[in-house]
Protein backbone atom coordinates (compact mmCIF):
# COMPACT_ATOMS: atom_id res chain seq x y z
CA UNK A 1 0.00 0.00 0.00
CA UNK A 2 2.76 2.15 -0.05
CA UNK A 3 1.64 3.77 -3.53
CA UNK A 4 -1.11 5.31 -1.74
CA UNK A 5 0.37 8.95 -1.47
CA UNK A 6 1.09 9.15 -5.55
CA UNK A 7 -3.11 8.96 -5.64
CA UNK A 8 -3.93 12.42 -5.56
CA UNK A 9 -8.31 13.08 -5.12
CA UNK A 10 -9.36 15.36 -8.07
CA UNK A 11 -12.70 16.10 -7.11
CA UNK A 12 -12.51 19.74 -7.33
CA UNK A 13 -11.17 19.30 -10.82
CA UNK A 14 -14.43 17.54 -11.75
CA UNK A 15 -16.62 20.06 -10.34
CA UNK A 16 -15.13 22.23 -12.30
CA UNK A 17 -15.20 20.54 -15.68
CA UNK A 18 -18.51 19.54 -15.15
CA UNK A 19 -19.58 23.65 -14.96
CA UNK A 20 -17.69 24.40 -17.92
CA UNK A 21 -19.71 21.34 -19.97
CA UNK A 22 -22.81 22.43 -18.73
CA UNK A 23 -22.48 26.52 -19.93
CA UNK A 24 -21.19 25.20 -22.92
CA UNK A 25 -23.87 22.83 -23.94
CA UNK A 26 -26.25 26.35 -22.75
CA UNK A 27 -24.71 28.14 -25.61
CA UNK A 28 -25.47 25.51 -27.85
CA UNK A 29 -29.10 25.40 -26.42
CA UNK A 30 -30.78 22.71 -27.42
CA UNK A 31 -28.39 19.36 -27.51
CA UNK A 32 -29.35 19.71 -23.90
CA UNK A 33 -30.13 16.05 -23.25
CA UNK A 34 -27.47 16.25 -20.89
CA UNK A 35 -28.86 18.07 -18.69
CA UNK A 36 -30.48 15.33 -17.70
CA UNK A 37 -28.01 14.21 -15.89
CA UNK A 38 -27.89 16.65 -13.43
CA UNK A 39 -28.92 15.64 -10.45
CA UNK A 40 -30.87 17.48 -7.70
CA UNK A 41 -28.90 15.78 -4.84
CA UNK A 42 -25.40 17.06 -4.37
CA UNK A 43 -23.32 13.84 -3.39
CA UNK A 44 -21.69 13.34 -0.55
CA UNK A 45 -18.22 13.66 -1.91
CA UNK A 46 -18.74 17.27 -2.65
CA UNK A 47 -20.67 18.29 0.08
CA UNK A 48 -18.83 17.13 3.17
CA UNK A 49 -15.03 17.75 4.40
CA UNK A 50 -12.20 15.06 5.13
CA UNK A 51 -12.39 15.37 9.00
CA UNK A 52 -16.82 15.08 8.92
CA UNK A 53 -15.84 11.65 6.16
CA UNK A 54 -13.48 10.73 9.20
CA UNK A 55 -16.16 10.52 11.62
CA UNK A 56 -18.46 8.96 9.51
CA UNK A 57 -16.31 6.07 8.94
CA UNK A 58 -14.82 5.52 12.35
CA UNK A 59 -18.69 4.66 13.35
CA UNK A 60 -18.35 1.75 11.02
CA UNK A 61 -17.23 -1.96 12.03
CA UNK A 62 -13.60 -2.39 10.51
CA UNK A 63 -14.65 -4.83 8.00
CA UNK A 64 -17.19 -2.00 6.57
CA UNK A 65 -14.45 1.03 6.80
CA UNK A 66 -12.35 -1.22 4.68
CA UNK A 67 -15.24 -1.66 1.87
CA UNK A 68 -15.80 1.69 2.19
CA UNK A 69 -12.07 2.47 1.02
CA UNK A 70 -13.20 0.60 -2.15
CA UNK A 71 -16.05 3.50 -2.95
CA UNK A 72 -13.65 6.19 -4.74
CA UNK A 73 -9.54 7.35 -4.37
CA UNK A 74 -10.76 10.19 -1.91
CA UNK A 75 -12.50 7.83 0.55
CA UNK A 76 -9.43 5.18 -0.09
CA UNK A 77 -7.15 7.73 1.00
CA UNK A 78 -9.14 8.71 4.05
CA UNK A 79 -9.54 4.91 4.96
CA UNK A 80 -5.83 4.97 4.70
CA UNK A 81 -4.74 7.71 6.35
CA UNK A 82 -2.80 7.40 9.88
CA UNK A 83 -5.25 9.48 11.56
CA UNK A 84 -8.03 7.26 10.83
CA UNK A 85 -6.30 4.09 12.43
CA UNK A 86 -5.32 6.13 15.38
CA UNK A 87 -8.74 6.78 16.09
CA UNK A 88 -10.22 4.06 15.93
CA UNK A 89 -12.60 2.25 18.02
CA UNK A 90 -12.65 -1.28 19.62
CA UNK A 91 -9.74 -3.33 19.65
CA UNK A 92 -9.87 -6.76 18.20
CA UNK A 93 -9.37 -9.78 19.84
CA UNK A 94 -6.01 -11.30 18.45
CA UNK A 95 -4.66 -14.84 19.25
CA UNK A 96 -2.46 -17.76 17.45
CA UNK A 97 -3.98 -21.21 16.18
CA UNK A 98 -1.81 -24.14 17.60
CA UNK A 99 -0.87 -25.27 13.91
CA UNK A 100 2.16 -24.97 11.99
CA UNK A 101 0.71 -22.23 9.78
CA UNK A 102 1.62 -18.76 10.78
CA UNK A 103 -2.29 -17.78 10.53
CA UNK A 104 -3.56 -15.60 13.55
CA UNK A 105 -7.30 -14.82 14.20
CA UNK A 106 -8.98 -11.45 14.81
CA UNK A 107 -12.25 -10.77 16.61
CA UNK A 108 -14.08 -8.36 15.86
CA UNK A 109 -16.54 -7.40 19.37
CA UNK A 110 -18.50 -4.95 17.77
CA UNK A 111 -19.93 -7.62 14.79
CA UNK A 112 -18.84 -10.17 17.02
CA UNK A 113 -17.20 -12.18 14.38
CA UNK A 114 -14.09 -13.89 13.75
CA UNK A 115 -11.15 -13.37 10.96
CA UNK A 116 -8.46 -15.41 10.00
CA UNK A 117 -5.20 -13.02 9.39
CA UNK A 118 -2.37 -14.56 7.82
CA UNK A 119 0.94 -13.13 9.08
CA UNK A 120 3.46 -13.53 6.33
CA UNK A 121 6.28 -12.07 7.83
CA UNK A 122 6.64 -14.15 10.95
CA UNK A 123 8.05 -17.65 10.29
CA UNK A 124 6.52 -20.04 12.98
CA UNK A 125 3.23 -19.33 14.86
CA UNK A 126 5.25 -20.48 18.39
CA UNK A 127 6.63 -16.37 18.52
CA UNK A 128 5.98 -14.16 21.47
CA UNK A 129 3.82 -11.72 21.14
CA UNK A 130 2.72 -8.46 22.25
CA UNK A 131 0.56 -5.63 21.09
CA UNK A 132 -1.05 -1.75 21.82
CA UNK A 133 -3.19 0.08 19.95
CA UNK A 134 -3.42 -2.26 16.88
CA UNK A 135 -0.33 -2.94 16.54
CA UNK A 136 1.34 -6.29 17.48
CA UNK A 137 4.64 -7.27 17.77
CA UNK A 138 6.15 -10.46 17.12
CA UNK A 139 9.69 -11.85 18.75
CA UNK A 140 11.24 -15.41 17.65
CA UNK A 141 10.81 -18.06 20.19
CA UNK A 142 14.24 -19.78 19.33
CA UNK A 143 17.85 -17.17 18.87
CA UNK A 144 15.45 -14.13 19.94
CA UNK A 145 17.31 -12.24 17.89
CA UNK A 146 14.16 -10.89 15.84
CA UNK A 147 11.81 -8.51 16.16
CA UNK A 148 8.72 -7.39 14.41
CA UNK A 149 6.16 -4.90 14.52
CA UNK A 150 3.25 -5.31 12.02
CA UNK A 151 0.10 -4.44 11.39
CA UNK A 152 -2.29 -7.83 10.85
CA UNK A 153 -4.95 -5.76 9.25
CA UNK A 154 -2.95 -3.60 6.67
CA UNK A 155 -0.62 -6.55 6.60
CA UNK A 156 2.16 -4.02 7.16
CA UNK A 157 5.43 -5.37 8.34
CA UNK A 158 8.89 -3.68 10.27
CA UNK A 159 11.62 -5.68 11.50
CA UNK A 160 13.77 -4.34 14.09
CA UNK A 161 16.69 -6.19 15.35
CA UNK B 1 -32.47 30.53 35.68
CA UNK B 2 -33.03 33.45 33.42
CA UNK B 3 -34.09 33.04 30.16
CA UNK B 4 -32.43 36.15 27.65
CA UNK B 5 -33.21 35.73 24.10
CA UNK B 6 -30.73 35.41 21.94
CA UNK B 7 -30.94 36.27 18.06
CA UNK B 8 -29.42 34.59 15.25
CA UNK B 9 -29.09 35.25 11.73
CA UNK B 10 -29.12 32.93 8.62
CA UNK B 11 -26.86 33.03 6.00
CA UNK B 12 -29.72 34.68 3.57
CA UNK B 13 -30.23 37.16 5.92
CA UNK B 14 -33.50 35.50 8.05
CA UNK B 15 -33.27 36.02 11.76
CA UNK B 16 -34.46 33.53 14.02
CA UNK B 17 -34.58 34.13 18.17
CA UNK B 18 -33.65 31.08 20.64
CA UNK B 19 -33.45 31.33 24.36
CA UNK B 20 -29.70 31.77 25.99
CA UNK B 21 -29.88 28.76 27.82
CA UNK B 22 -30.72 26.66 24.59
CA UNK B 23 -28.69 28.59 22.61
CA UNK B 24 -25.65 27.10 25.37
CA UNK B 25 -26.32 23.55 23.99
CA UNK B 26 -23.63 24.92 20.89
CA UNK B 27 -20.32 25.38 22.07
CA UNK B 28 -19.30 28.19 19.91
CA UNK B 29 -22.46 30.19 20.92
CA UNK B 30 -21.64 29.33 24.51
CA UNK B 31 -18.21 31.09 24.02
CA UNK B 32 -19.51 33.87 21.97
CA UNK B 33 -22.05 34.54 24.99
CA UNK B 34 -19.53 34.18 27.43
CA UNK B 35 -16.68 36.14 25.86
CA UNK B 36 -18.96 39.15 26.13
CA UNK B 37 -19.58 39.51 22.17
CA UNK B 38 -22.84 39.67 22.10
CA UNK B 39 -24.19 42.35 20.17
CA UNK B 40 -27.68 41.94 19.48
CA UNK B 41 -27.74 39.55 16.90
CA UNK B 42 -25.41 36.64 16.16
CA UNK B 43 -24.38 36.08 12.62
CA UNK B 44 -24.10 32.78 11.27
CA UNK B 45 -23.11 32.84 7.83
CA UNK B 46 -22.95 28.62 6.73
CA UNK B 47 -26.00 28.25 8.29
CA UNK B 48 -29.25 28.74 5.99
CA UNK B 49 -32.84 29.73 6.85
CA UNK B 50 -33.47 26.28 5.98
CA UNK B 51 -31.68 24.14 8.38
CA UNK B 52 -31.61 26.92 11.49
CA UNK B 53 -34.96 26.13 12.46
CA UNK B 54 -33.89 22.56 12.84
CA UNK B 55 -30.86 23.53 14.38
CA UNK B 56 -32.95 25.35 17.29
CA UNK B 57 -35.30 22.77 17.79
CA UNK B 58 -32.49 20.26 18.88
CA UNK B 59 -31.43 23.37 21.27
CA UNK B 60 -34.47 23.79 23.04
CA UNK B 61 -35.05 19.85 23.63
CA UNK B 62 -30.96 19.42 24.97
CA UNK B 63 -29.60 23.07 25.93
CA UNK B 64 -31.73 23.14 29.48
CA UNK B 65 -31.42 19.56 30.56
CA UNK B 66 -27.43 19.77 30.74
CA UNK B 67 -27.52 17.47 34.52
CA UNK B 68 -29.99 15.19 33.30
CA UNK B 69 -28.17 14.02 29.92
CA UNK B 70 -25.22 13.39 31.62
CA UNK B 71 -27.00 11.42 34.00
CA UNK B 72 -28.03 9.41 31.18
CA UNK B 73 -24.40 9.29 29.83
CA UNK B 74 -23.55 7.95 32.81
CA UNK B 75 -25.74 4.83 32.88
CA UNK B 76 -28.71 6.44 34.62
CA UNK B 77 -28.62 7.14 38.55
CA UNK B 78 -25.77 4.59 39.89
CA UNK B 79 -23.94 7.38 41.27
CA UNK B 80 -27.00 8.40 43.51
CA UNK B 81 -27.65 4.51 44.86
CA UNK B 82 -24.43 5.28 45.79
CA UNK B 83 -25.04 8.04 48.02
CA UNK B 84 -28.28 7.49 49.00
CA UNK B 85 -28.66 3.78 50.14
CA UNK B 86 -32.78 4.13 49.65
CA UNK B 87 -32.45 5.91 46.35
CA UNK B 88 -35.47 7.12 44.93
CA UNK B 89 -37.15 4.63 42.81
CA UNK B 90 -39.45 6.60 41.23
CA UNK B 91 -37.01 9.02 39.98
CA UNK B 92 -35.35 5.84 38.40
CA UNK B 93 -38.99 5.60 36.62
CA UNK B 94 -38.72 8.98 35.69
CA UNK B 95 -35.56 9.19 34.56
CA UNK B 96 -36.63 5.62 32.29
CA UNK B 97 -39.41 8.10 30.83
CA UNK B 98 -37.37 10.81 30.26
CA UNK B 99 -34.84 8.71 28.15
CA UNK B 100 -37.66 6.49 26.27
CA UNK B 101 -39.50 9.60 25.42
CA UNK B 102 -35.94 10.96 24.30
CA UNK B 103 -34.67 8.24 22.01
CA UNK B 104 -38.53 8.61 20.46
CA UNK B 105 -38.30 12.62 19.85
CA UNK B 106 -34.91 11.72 18.28
CA UNK B 107 -36.06 9.38 16.06
CA UNK B 108 -39.12 11.88 14.76
CA UNK B 109 -36.91 14.39 14.60
CA UNK B 110 -33.92 12.61 12.69
CA UNK B 111 -36.92 11.86 9.80
CA UNK B 112 -35.59 14.09 6.47
CA UNK B 113 -33.77 13.29 3.32
CA UNK B 114 -29.85 13.09 2.55
CA UNK B 115 -29.89 16.50 1.84
CA UNK B 116 -30.76 17.89 5.36
CA UNK B 117 -28.85 15.23 6.97
CA UNK B 118 -25.36 16.81 5.15
CA UNK B 119 -26.52 20.32 6.26
CA UNK B 120 -27.78 19.43 9.50
CA UNK B 121 -24.22 17.38 9.85
CA UNK B 122 -22.52 20.52 8.83
CA UNK B 123 -24.33 22.78 11.07
CA UNK B 124 -23.60 20.86 14.04
CA UNK B 125 -20.02 20.81 13.48
CA UNK B 126 -19.84 24.63 12.57
CA UNK B 127 -21.54 25.04 15.68
CA UNK B 128 -19.86 22.67 17.57
CA UNK B 129 -23.16 20.90 19.11
CA UNK B 130 -21.69 17.57 20.13
CA UNK B 131 -24.57 15.65 20.53
CA UNK B 132 -26.74 16.62 17.06
CA UNK B 133 -22.96 15.98 15.20
CA UNK B 134 -22.79 12.31 16.96
CA UNK B 135 -26.44 12.00 15.79
CA UNK B 136 -26.13 12.72 12.06
CA UNK B 137 -22.57 10.93 11.56
CA UNK B 138 -24.74 8.12 13.24
CA UNK B 139 -27.18 7.98 10.54
CA UNK B 140 -24.65 8.88 7.60
CA UNK B 141 -22.85 5.31 8.84
CA UNK B 142 -25.88 3.87 9.14
CA UNK B 143 -26.37 4.59 5.32
CA UNK B 144 -23.25 2.71 4.26
CA UNK B 145 -22.49 0.01 7.41
CA UNK B 146 -23.05 -3.76 5.18
CA UNK B 147 -23.15 -2.49 2.21
CA UNK B 148 -21.08 -3.29 -1.03
CA UNK B 149 -18.51 -0.08 -2.56
CA UNK B 150 -21.00 -0.38 -5.40
CA UNK B 151 -24.14 0.11 -3.55
CA UNK B 152 -22.42 2.77 -1.05
CA UNK B 153 -21.82 5.06 -4.47
CA UNK B 154 -25.27 4.55 -5.89
CA UNK B 155 -26.89 5.74 -2.54
CA UNK B 156 -24.46 8.55 -2.04
CA UNK B 157 -24.09 9.80 -5.88
CA UNK B 158 -20.35 9.05 -5.81
CA UNK B 159 -18.45 8.11 -8.98
CA UNK B 160 -15.47 5.60 -9.01
CA UNK B 161 -12.46 7.45 -10.15
CA UNK B 162 -10.17 4.61 -10.10
CA UNK B 163 -7.71 3.53 -13.03
CA UNK B 164 -9.15 -0.15 -14.29
CA UNK B 165 -5.93 -1.81 -12.71
CA UNK B 166 -6.58 0.39 -9.83
CA UNK B 167 -10.35 -1.33 -9.45
CA UNK B 168 -9.26 -4.84 -10.21
CA UNK B 169 -6.91 -3.85 -7.00
CA UNK B 170 -10.26 -2.46 -5.02
CA UNK B 171 -12.48 -6.02 -5.76
CA UNK B 172 -9.63 -8.30 -4.23
CA UNK B 173 -10.14 -6.00 -1.14
CA UNK B 174 -13.19 -5.53 -1.26
CA UNK B 175 -13.54 -9.44 -1.66
CA UNK B 176 -10.90 -9.90 1.49
CA UNK B 177 -13.28 -7.77 3.48
CA UNK B 178 -16.73 -9.68 2.55
CA UNK B 179 -18.37 -10.03 5.65
CA UNK B 180 -19.48 -13.47 4.04
CA UNK B 181 -16.29 -14.04 4.74
CA UNK B 182 -16.13 -14.32 8.30
CA UNK B 183 -17.25 -17.28 10.34
CA UNK B 184 -19.38 -17.00 13.80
Amino acid sequence: MEEETSWITDYFDDIGWKFTDTSEFESFSKISDEGDNVNPVMSIDFLLPDDLLERILIYLPITSIFRAGCVCKRWNEIVNSRRLNVLSHKPWYFMFSSSDEPIGYGYDPILQKWYSLELPCIEAPNWFIASSCGLVCFMDNDSRSQLLVCNPITKDCKRNY
Amino acid sequence: MSSTKIFLKSSDDKTFEIDETAARASETLKNIIDGGCLDGVIPLPNVSSNILPKVIEYCKKHGGDNGSSKKIANGGVDKDKEILPDYDEEEDKREKVRVDELKKWEEEYMDFDQQVLYDLMLAANYLHIKGLLDLTVEKAASMIRGRTPDQIRENFNINSDFTPEEEEEMILIEDEWDDEWAFD
